[in-house]
């Protein structure tokens, strides 16, 4: 234990500290801002080059480009077989259906899990704790040959169907956690009142949960938006159904190379919805990734 | 592909499960509720049996079959798994998907915490530089930004650029080099840091500033702060976090194919587990090889959980033990 | 309160009908047939890139303005993916009526029955193959028996950009060339075109088709007649050296940089970015690769060596399912693409020369200077003494061969594996892939 009488034995004049503080202080500035210039840089890159011709976009450095060429944008979406409008549209259609399932299934199955006794209730809880943990590969084939049965493949189907079920344990999970923060007074007065447990859960609960609610949205959305590997297995066949992942992917083979500039104009605007997102519910998103482990 | 909160499932399994005493429970009021349980369970018990348990039990069957999507399904036993040890390229991807574990899991927690530290300073436009690094990992896994990583990597790409601006010429395309192709891989995962800093942060600002207000009164300099004060309390945040990302590391798809255009190369060095299991299951539609695949796939997943699981008590102090 | 959630669940219910809906529509609209006795709707797949896609297109177009209750929907992909895709949409029950079908990949979708015997169509002349070239027929029967009808031949050739020629300034590669002679001029216009960054040739160690030349030149086919590898593993070796020695006189493309090829189109060749003078290929492949860059190219023979190495090649074949329930209509539109003179002058020569006399006769007026020079060279080459009948057919499992040696040529171009080791595992590879 170091006692004061040291500390004053290696005593420094008070401005010296202050100096010293001041100085780290700024190292620290540089430090972060270098950071979040590095960080930042490829996405600064990508949005310049898209509007950047051809030839200039590997031979120039700089975020400014001597010419500017916006068609890359107007050229882009129509490049594919169909244009990219049709390809937001189906990733718009399997990101709302996906939101509005997990929405309604995980909600129902967390107000269960939060409010209700039931019997097995334990082992249920378990079980659906377990399916956060599952790697989804190993459920990809059988759901495969499944879909594969139903005839489902080569629809936009297998990626939304499953979301009415509550698979995506997480959002559970998420749910009670915020469920569980809801005084229970409110479910004694409702039970005084004779409300049915599925109007108390429609009336009460899920206005209550609204935060819990529009965090599970944003994220699906936006988790929906980049599964890649999903769209990929079950979206073949048809460029008709391509979602924007897939069209992306396919935009340098199908378009006979030397268009870059295309390319990453259909990239930035890809990346766009995500982005809104962020701008809009950048308090909610930082709330909802920060608290993803810690207690209310 | 969903995140796991382990750290809370420690807790819950720690804990009793939530049930609550009634003081007015009676038998029919139970019983009502034991049906509205199960009726608000209901979608949940489709979902679990028809798309979870249902087809993890189907896919331990299909390990031990040739299946390709024509007929039925033909037992060969252990055919499956066996072949695989003696598959060169599944070792190849065993080998790819370690190496991006192993390095990118602990280099990501390592700058998420450094950046957390000197983010939860209270710096002006906080909230600025929370939200420049938080979004890389919001874009990072799309299709787009794994595009824009392997233009970004190639030989004309914009690190050469940048490394010639600086003096250093070199025309190597890192991401057609088998050599270092895996590490800008790596790269674009660390990059993706952000939402493991914002848990930190969050957990790091909860820390009582009495604790280092009392260390700096014995006269502790910030180095032991950290060592002694922050850490520990930081280390139930670590042990999630390095589950949630190691889980999230070993299902990694969407890199390594865009990067390598589907093929895991070059020669094999960024045939991440994942895009080899597509490549067999849903390439070539070895249906039981690629369930086999998954199986061991989950198997060491739970295994290096498990590991974890069993060493945090060793490492991770949680608040309400420290009594 | 009771207000809020009255509107919410009306906006929920609406989003969940529209939803349901939506989804219906998609299940309504996949699947190949939603016609009833009026209009009769057919799938195509086939591979190329999107400039032979337009050329479909047009023809399909042509058929249908013929044809008007016969609507023809199709997708493509590059040939790298081309079958993968087959595969999964045949896995999942919906089979395209129409497929192009590659002659190293015919054997084994004849072998699970997927492909219908087209031999009553041309009996009855819905297909009309009275004046096809019996060589080119004879080439892309399986076992006798027509299970596709052959769209056109090419022949193996190597491309080159004559700009990037002239600018070097080492003169016009010769009429015939043997191997030797090419890795001399392809190191001199390396080093000529080096303060360009731009290679000679490709590295082509990895191309089946320039393999089986060179296989041939050695005095066997790639396969026996019943179905084994005819080639040796000194064969493989030989050809991985030569390549070697490409790499190191500089005359050909880096493993790095030819490792960034990771389609097989000509969009995704060194030629198309322009990192190569060269690229090789196939005849019907001219036209595809004129339209990605502005300077002209011009054909080259491939090189030659102790005996004839090229052979006519049926470029592709377009089958029928076995499960089409339009097979005759399918049918028609097969000989459209042959014989009509408007269904042969949409495709052109981008699938190759085609078999029919008659087609041949109704290309000549329409031929742009592209496709003159790609007869031209056809000609010149089976004029010339470097072709000979090709004797074999693929067997099954021909196309994973093809697979293994673009891995295995990779790995010996970086160097993870030695030539001789590299040749021995390729070697094995092939022996697995068609057993």
């Amino acid at each position: 234990m170091i006692t004061s009488i040291t500390r004053t034995g290696r005593a420094r004049s008070r401005s010296y500290r202050r100096l010293s503080k001041r100085f780290t202080r700024f190292l620290v500035y540089v430090v972060v801002l270098g950071g979040a210039v590095l960080m930042i840089y490829p996405l600064l890159w990508l949005v310049s080059a898209s509007f950047k011709p051809e030839d200039l976009i590997f031979s120039t450095t700089g975020l400014l480009s001597p010419q500017w060429m916006p068609g890359n944008y107007s050229d882009g979406w129509n490049a594919l077989d169909y244009p990219f409008a049709q390809f937001f549209l189906n990733s718009l259609i399997i990101c709302l259906g996906a939101v509005v399932g997990n929405l309604l299934s995980c909600s129902l199955a967390a107000y269960a899990f939060a409010r209700l006794r039931f019997k097995y209730k334990p082992f249920w809880f378990a079980l659906m704790l377990g399916g956060i943990l599952l790697p989804a590969h190993v459920l990809i084939v059988p759901q495969y040959i499944l879909f594969k049965e139903l005839g489902w493949i080569g629809t936009l189907l297998p990626l939304v169907a499953p979301k009415f079920f509550a698979t995506d344990a997480f959002f559970i999970f998420l749910m009670i956690q915020f469920i569980r923060g809801i005084p229970l007074e409110l479910d004694d007065a409702a039970k005084i009142d004779g409300c049915s447990h599925f109007s108390f859960y429609w009336r009460v609960i899920l206005p209550l949960a609204l935060p819990a609610l529009v965090t599970t949205a944003i994220f699906t959305f936006i988790w929906t938006w980049n599964d890649f590997f999903g769209q990929l297995i079950y979206l073949t066949s048809d460029e008709s159904i391509n979602t924007v992942p897939v069209a992306l992917s396919h935009f340098v083979d199908s378009t006979g190379g030397s268009s870059y500039g295309q390319l990453f104009a259909m990239s930035v605007l890809s990346l766009l919805p995500i982005f809104g997102f962020f701008l809009i519910f950048q308090r909610l998103l930082i709330q909802g990734a920060s608290t993803t482990g810690l207690k209310g | 592909m969903a995140f796991t909160p382990v750290e809370a499932i420690t807790r819950e399994a720690r804990e009793a499960l939530p049930t609550r005493k009634r003081t007015r429970a009676r038998f029919a009021h139970e019983k009502r509720e034991n049906a509205a349980g199960y009726l608000f369970l209901l979608p949940w018990f489709v979902g679990m049996f028809v798309f979870t348990a249902g087809p993890v039990i189907a896919s331990l069957y299909l390990s031990f079959t040739n299946y390709n999507l024509i007929g039925t399904p033909a037992w060969v036993g252990w055919q499956n798994y066996l072949a695989m040890f003696q598959d060169p390229q599944w070792w190849d991807a065993v080998r790819v998907t370690l190496v991006y574990v192993v390095l990118s899991v602990p280099l990501k927690l390592a700058v998420a915490l450094l950046v957390a530290l000197l983010l939860k300073r209270g710096l002006v436009a906080l909230g600025l530089f929370r939200a420049i690094y938080y979004v890389p990992s919001l874009l990072g896994s799309s299709v787009a930004i794994a595009l824009l990583w392997r233009q970004i990597f190639d030989s004309d790409g914009l690190v050469n650029q940048a490394l010639s601006l600086l003096g250093i010429h070199v025309t190597t395309s890192w991401v057609s080099t088998p050599d270092t192709a895996l590490y800008t891989l790596v790269i674009l995962s660390v990059w993706q840091f952000g939402s493991p800093m914002l848990i930190f942060l969050a957990g790091l600002q909860q820390i009582p500033q009495e604790y280092y207000e009392a260390a700096a009164t014995d006269g502790a300099g910030p180095v032991r702060n950290f060592f002694a004060i922050t850490l520990p309390l930081i280390t139930p945040l670590v042990f999630f976090n390095l589950i949630l990302q190691m889980v999230g590391a070993f299902q990694a798809f969407t890199p390594s194919y865009i990067v390598s255009g589907g093929t895991g190369g070059p020669v094999y060095s960024t045939l991440f587990y994942t895009l080899y299991l597509y490549q067999e299951g849903f390439g070539d539609l070895k249906m039981g090889y690629a369930s086999a695949m998954a199986w061991v796939l989950l198997i060491a997943v739970a295994v290096f959980t498990a590991l974890a699981f069993l060493t945090s008590r060793y490492w991770v102090v949680y608040q309400d033990e420290r009594s | 309160m009771s207000r809020i959630s009255y509107t919410r669940r009306q906006v929920c219910q609406l989003g969940l009908s529209s939803l349901v809906g939506l989804s219906l529509l998609d299940l309504a609209g996949c699947g190949s047939s939603t016609g009833g006795a009026a209009s009769e709707t057919l799938q195509l797949s086939f591979w190329g890139p999107a400039s032979r896609n337009k050329l479909t297109q047009a023809a399909i177009k042509a058929f249908h303005q013929e044809h008007p209750s016969i609507t023809i929907h199709s997708w493509f992909a590059d040939f790298s993916v081309y079958f993968n895709q087959l595969n999964t949409q045949i896995a999942s029950g919906n089979i395209p009526d129409l497929i192009q079908m590659d002659m190293s990949y015919v054997a084994q979708y004849v072998k699970e029955h997927e492909l219908l015997d087209l031999t009553s169509f041309v009996q009855d002349k819905t297909i009309d193959l009275s004046d096809f070239d019996q060589q080119m027929l004879k080439n892309s029967l399986d076992n006798g028996v027509n299970y596709g009808i052959c769209l056109g031949g090419n022949y193996e050739c190597m491309i080159y950009d004559t700009t990037l020629i002239q600018e070097a300034g080492v003169g016009t590669p010769p009429a015939t060339w043997t191997w030797d002679q090419f890795a001399t001029y392809a190191a001199q216009l390396s080093k000529a075109l080096k303060s360009k960054g731009i290679y000679a040739s490709p590295d082509a160690s990895g191309a089946i088709d320039m393999f089986e030349i060179w296989v041939r030149q050695h005095g066997t086919e790639l396969w026996t007649t019943d179905g084994k590898i005819a080639f040796s593993v000194d064969t493989v070796a030989s050809w991985f050296s030569f390549w070697d020695g490409m790499r190191k006189s500089g005359a050909c493309a880096p493993a790095q940089l030819q490792a960034t090829v990771t389609g097989s189109g000509p969009s995704a060749s060194l030629l198309a970015q322009g990192k190569a003078a060269f690229a090789t290929g196939h005849s019907n492949q001219f036209s595809s690769y004129q339209t990605l860059t502005k300077h002209p190219l011009a054909l080259q023979t491939v090189p030659t060596g102790a005996a004839p190495g090229n052979y006519l090649k049926p470029s592709m074949l377009m089958s029928i399912s076995s499960k089409s329930k339009y097979a005759k209509d399918a049918a028609a539109f097969i000989n459209f693409l042959i014989t009509d003179p408007k269904g042969v002058t949409a495709i052109g020569l981008d699938r190759g020369i085609p078999g029919s006399a008659r087609a041949r006769a109704a290309l000549e007026p329409a031929l742009q200077a592209v496709d003159k020079a790609v007869l031209i060279y056809a000609s010149l080459v089976a004029g010339n003494g470097s072709t000979s009948p090709r004797t074999v057919l693929d067997p099954p499992g021909a196309g994973k061969v093809s697979t293994a040696l673009s891995n295995v040529s990779q790995a010996v171009a970086f160097g993870k594996q030695s030539i001789t080791a590299g040749a021995s595992t390729f070697y094995q590879d092939a022996v697995k892939a068609i057993s």
